[in-house]
């Protein structure tokens, strides 16, 4: 793997290749997989967080400067990486508890959101799952709107459709999951 | 998605997004008409309408955010007018902006936080009012700090002091600054962070990007404490988050950052603040990872040596050289207490004074030295502790030699009485042997001797009564350490002998040999060697090769001979002996275990360690039957094996079979007794080795403070301890005691007597290590005269080093000795006056500190109120040391319960202090 295949393969993404998304994809997920368990290796209950991991991984596999479109698309991957970062974190965590036996999971630790309005990544996982059988589009804003925090813009850039659009996918989308989550039904 | 008609969700999909376009009655209006014919329409959008009125922020905080850098220009947030994005950076983006009021131009850096919660940005808006409190040349001020609505969201942002100028680096390289006003500018960056550590504000996050020169050429610092305000209980954001972020900055970051400690304190800024001079003296930074990745960074930090800036910028003196160590030290201890000390020592740097830093670097290379090093330090003690043992022995061999010339008392009537007297020596000590060193200590030996002796020589007893006795005083006083008294008794007994029988008898040469003996053990080896030799001379005309005496002179020669390093002529002897008796003596003899125990030693000191350990545990064996525990014989075994074992690198076994016999040897012989000393030294030795440095400091500090006239031979041990004392110091981070004690040591070891050359070399290593000099920070010159200086015994202190001791034992708990001391020392100096006022009055409060520390508060009391007139008198009202007695008179009166009088010292605390702040800014 290589800065120019990285630059290419965002060149061709951003001229619409979805196949180019696939594969920058896997180059970086496969990199920030390294990345953290390099970061985490001897260190004893510590976790490196997402945000930082991104934006290494962005430092590190696009070191020259790169137009602003190509940086819109890098994050709308990254949107999707750090879902599944924090899903698998999630995972371990109930997994490591359990098996530990009485020990409780403490909510800050599975939980993301502002305060007060707390919701477990899980769940919201699961949520999204549904989403994305009824739209996968509004799933992917989710993604970059609130996994990558893209603006608007942004997204409309990356997914090739008007500002409106943007706009009214989110407000489904929010509404949608919203909906999902006050049903309670918990995940797995 | 296809919104075919067919679809009610696609249906409700679309209404629902027309609807959004709506507000109220007209939204209601709209509803009504588009889902009149479907129930199930009009449900599932009004479920998704409701929903969303409920969601409000919910998501619209992003997980990461990466906003939109322009988004924000042209813009108004509060008060400010945003006019230009000026850069974006690991924890936002920085904006020129206007404030309308008061109108002043405002670097507005606006925050990404991946979680912002409103409890986050309360914490943010308190301690920036903090920051702001903080006014300081040096320091960009905040104006102020909070959260606004914007185009991107609610967003924290602070409002800051805008400084046209320039990053310290890019200031430095553009002019290509010469050194020196490189270091003036550095010097002003150190006292602001100074400054700030003084409010109690640490930065967290110098780098040059935080480090500006404005437009004058002054150095700025941003950002103060801002990582700290954002990092602080939150557990999203932790120290580590940080790292990931703020990749640029990793370099800048101490280890203990890196690390994640929490308890970061001034000393990280200097490490930081040592980066940044390291880099601005060589356009480099102070590693060179293999991978610039986060893991291997962290490494290099936390584990590299920085690079020797002379291997990159040959300009760099070596002065700024240890500067920048000393502020890059892994271990935070060893970095400078302050941004302040740091800037000083920049100042002493830039005036060719000596610096700070190289006194502790020293003794930071001596320490790794040390432990480099440890076999050899190891190996001085065993030399010195076996040369001692050889003496000891030689001395025991009198009782073979006395065995024989008590037999050699011609008259039967003087045999009578001197057996009468010894009779009587023997009723006024316990039961059990007169002659049994194991019960001397108990006094009645030493007493009845001490009693007996005045008869004797008030001419009640013939001369031939008086001169065994004599010789046996001389024997018991030599064994008790008590050597003058030794030799006058022996010299007594040798004329007597000399007169009675002439020259070529065994009584005379056996006295004489006694004589050469207590010649070896007061260091006069010629006088010695001379006697020894003459002895010998006459024995050949006497006895017979295979006699005991004989047996003992070649003992005594062979001690001789191996410690003038005439190691061959040495062994012969050693050999011959041994031969000998094991050709005529039996299996169970207590001489024949001597001559393994001597040979055996010998070859110990030489390193021969096999043939050693079988002839010391055939000695040790033999003597384990003929004698019991406390025997001085068995006794030496033991030390012997000890050795051997310390040798064989088994130092816990060493220790374990010592401890007991110096049990012994402190109840028999009593603490100062040379024999006590070398255990002690020995154990000492082995402690270290063990790496335990607080009983291994004990046992040290009792041989290096024995009175002086104790040591006799045994000097080098003392030097030996004062070495153990040193490493001791270092070990507990007092490095400038462990040099001064290492300076005695070396002085002992120079003019100690014997010298012992292992000795020498061995502490002349740690100090060469200790200046330096392999780093070739100190040049020859200063090497060879700093040298000179030793060996001349200039600079050294005198002896007993008392203040070092008093500072010894005040840190080390001791506070009654301590005090005890400095209560002399004023008494001493009362009549004297050696002292200048100064020190008189240093003194004196140092003894009330003392008294306070042990809640003698009324003494204390006193003493301060006389110290403090003293100082008032000597120095004037406002001096420092005034300062520093009226903080101390405050406590005393506070733990006195004398509140009124306390409340009257820190009020003229205040007002000096006050008179003081304005003359020159300096409180001590």
């Amino acid at each position: 793997m290589t800065d120019s295949n990285v630059t290419q393969l965002l060149d061709r993404f951003a001229r619409g290749d979805d196949s180019a998304r696939e594969e920058l994809f896997q180059i970086v997920y496969q990199d920030l997989k390294r990345l953290s368990q390099k970061a985490l290796a001897g260190r004893q209950n510590r976790t490196l967080q997402p945000t930082a991991l991104v934006h290494e991984a962005y430092l590190r596999l696009v070191k020259q400067e790169q137009d602003y479109k190509n940086r819109s698309h890098f994050f709308s991957i990254a949107g999707l990486l750090i879902r599944r970062i924090l899903v698998d974190d999630a995972r371990a965590r109930m997994t490591r508890k359990r098996g530990a036996g009485e020990e409780a999971v403490p909510l800050s630790e599975t939980l993301i959101g502002v305060e007060d309005e707390w919701v477990d990544v899980l769940d919201l996982h699961a949520s999204l799952e549904k989403l994305e059988a009824a739209d996968p589009q509004a799933a992917r804003v989710v993604e970059m709107r609130y996994f990558a925090g893209l603006g608007n813009e942004d997204v409309a850039e990356v997914l090739g459709v008007s500002l409106r659009s943007v706009v009214r996918l989110w407000a489904f989308a929010k509404a949608f999951l919203y909906q999902e989550l006050e049903k309670g039904e918990p995940h797995e | 998605m296809s919104d075919s008609p067919l679809d009610p969700r696609g249906k409700a999909r679309q209404i629902f997004y027309e609807a959004l376009e709506l507000d109220g009655v007209e939204r209601e209006e709209f509803l009504t008409r588009a889902c009149r014919q479907s129930p199930e329409v009009a449900k599932e959008v009004r479920g998704l309408l409701s929903a969303l009125d409920r969601t409000r922020d919910f998501l619209e905080e992003p997980v990461v955010q990466i906003a939109d850098e322009s988004a924000l220009v042209g813009t108004d947030l509060k008060d400010y007018r945003v006019l230009e994005h000026l850069a974006t950076g690991g924890m936002g983006s920085v904006y020129l902006a206007r404030q309308k009021s008061p109108p002043r131009d405002v670097a507005l850096k606006v925050l990404r936080l991946p979680w912002p919660r409103t409890s986050v940005v309360r914490r943010f808006e308190w301690e920036a009012e903090v920051l702001g409190r903080l006014q300081h040349p040096g320091i960009a001020r905040i104006y102020e700090a909070g959260a606004a609505q914007t185009a991107i969201g609610l967003v924290p942002f602070l409002a800051m002091e805008f400084i046209r100028g320039q990053e310290i680096t890019e200031f430095v390289r553009a002019r290509s600054l010469p050194a020196r006003e490189l270091i003036l500018l550095f010097r002003e960056v150190c006292l602001a962070v100074h400054h700030a550590h003084q409010k109690g504000v640490l930065h967290r996050d110098l780098k040059p990007s935080n480090l500006l020169v404005d437009e004058a050429g002054k150095p700025k610092v941003l950002d103060f404490g801002v990582a700290r305000s954002l990092v602080r209980d939150d557990p999203r954001l932790t120290t580590q988050t940080l790292v990931g972020q703020l990749i640029g900055t990793l370099p800048y970051m101490s280890p203990e950052q890196v690390r994640g400690d929490s308890d970061l304190d001034v000393s990280s800024d200097i490490y930081s603040l040592g980066v940044v001079l390291y880099e601005l003296l060589t356009e480099r930074l102070p590693y060179d990872p293999r991978e610039e990745n986060l893991p291997e960074m962290t490494r290099c930090i936390c584990e590299e040596e920085p690079i020797p800036m002379s291997r990159i910028a040959t300009s760099v003196s070596p002065d700024l050289e240890v500067i920048v160590q000393k502020a890059l030290r892994k271990e935070r201890g060893l970095r400078y207490p302050s941004a302040e000390a740091f800037a000083d020592d920049l100042h002493r740097a830039l005036n060719d004074q000596p610096v700070r830093a190289r006194r502790l670097t020293k003794v930071y290379l001596a320490r790794k030295f040390v432990r480099r090093h440890t076999g050899l330090v190891g190996g001085v003690t065993l030399a010195v502790v076996a040369l001692a043992l050889a003496a000891v022995i030689s001395v025991h061999e009198r009782w073979q030699a006395d065995a024989a010339r008590h037999a050699a008392v011609q008259s039967a009537e003087s045999r009578r009485t001197v057996n009468e007297i010894l009779m009587g020596l023997i009723r006024a000590s316990e039961p059990g042997s007169a002659l049994d060193l194991a019960r001397a200590r108990e006094q009645t030996v030493e007493d009845a001797l001490d009693r007996l002796l005045p008869t004797i020589e008030g001419g009640e007893y013939s001369r031939e009564v008086c001169a065994p006795l004599h010789a046996l005083a001389a024997r018991v006083y030599q064994r008790l350490g008590r050597l003058e008294d030794a030799e006058r008794h022996n010299q007594l007994g040798l004329e007597l002998n000399r007169e009675l029988y002439g020259e070529a008898h065994l009584d005379t040469a056996a006295t004489m040999l006694m004589e050469g003996a207590l010649h070896y053990e007061r260091m006069r080896f010629a006088e010695a060697l001379a006697v020894f030799e003459r002895c010998s001379d006459v024995l050949d005309g006497v006895v017979e090769p295979e006699h005991p005496i004989q047996l003992a002179l070649a003992n005594d020669l062979a001690t001789l001979y191996q410690h003038e390093g005439q190691l061959p002529e040495a062994e012969v002897l050693f050999r011959q002996a041994l031969k000998l008796r094991q050709s005529v003596l039996s299996e169970e003899s207590p001489d024949l275990a001597t001559a393994y125990h001597n040979l055996g030693s010998f070859l110990l000191e030489t390193g021969r360690l096999g043939e050693s350990e079988t002839l010391l545990r055939a000695g040790w064996r033999i003597r384990q039957q003929v004698f019991h525990e406390r025997h001085p014989d068995t006794l030496s075994s033991i030390q012997a094996m000890g050795t051997l074992l310390s040798k064989q690198g088994k130092y816990q076994g060493a220790v374990d079979l010592l401890n007991p016999a110096l049990e012994i040897l402190e109840q028999d012989l009593g603490p100062h007794h040379h024999w006590t000393l070398v255990t002690k030294d020995l154990l000492a030795g082995l402690h270290s080795m063990l790496g335990q440095w607080r009983s291994a400091f004990e046992l040290a500090r009792d041989v290096a403070w024995a009175p002086p006239e104790t040591m006799s031979v045994y000097q080098p041990i003392r030097g030996h301890s004062l070495m153990i004392i040193a490493q001791w110091h270092v070990e507990e981070g007092r490095a400038d005691h462990g040099e001064k004690v290492l300076r005695q040591a070396y002085h002992v070891a120079i003019h100690g007597m014997p010298r012992n050359e292992e000795l020498v070399k061995g502490v002349g290593l740690l100090l060469e290590e200790s200046w330096a000099g392999t780093n070739g920070l100190w040049s020859e010159e200063q090497h060879s005269v700093t040298r000179q200086e030793i060996e001349s015994g200039k600079g050294i202190l005198p002896w007993p080093p008392l203040d070092d001791r008093i500072a010894i034992l005040a840190s080390s708990g001791e506070l009654e000795h301590a005090t005890q001391l400095l209560r002399d020392l004023l008494e001493i100096d009362g009549g004297a006056q050696t002292r200048s006022p100064r020190q008189r009055i240093e003194l004196r409060q140092e003894y009330a500190q003392c008294l306070l520390a042990l809640e003698e508060l009324e003494l204390a009391e006193l003493e301060f109120l006389e110290a403090y007139d003293e100082s008032v008198d000597t120095f004037g009202g406002n001096h420092p040391q005034v300062l520093s007695l009226l903080f101390d008179l405050t406590t005393c009166y506070a733990a006195l319960g004398d509140s009124d009088q306390a409340d009257e010292y820190r009020a003229q605390l205040v007002q000096t202090y006050g008179v003081e702040r304005s003359g020159s800014n300096k409180l001590p």
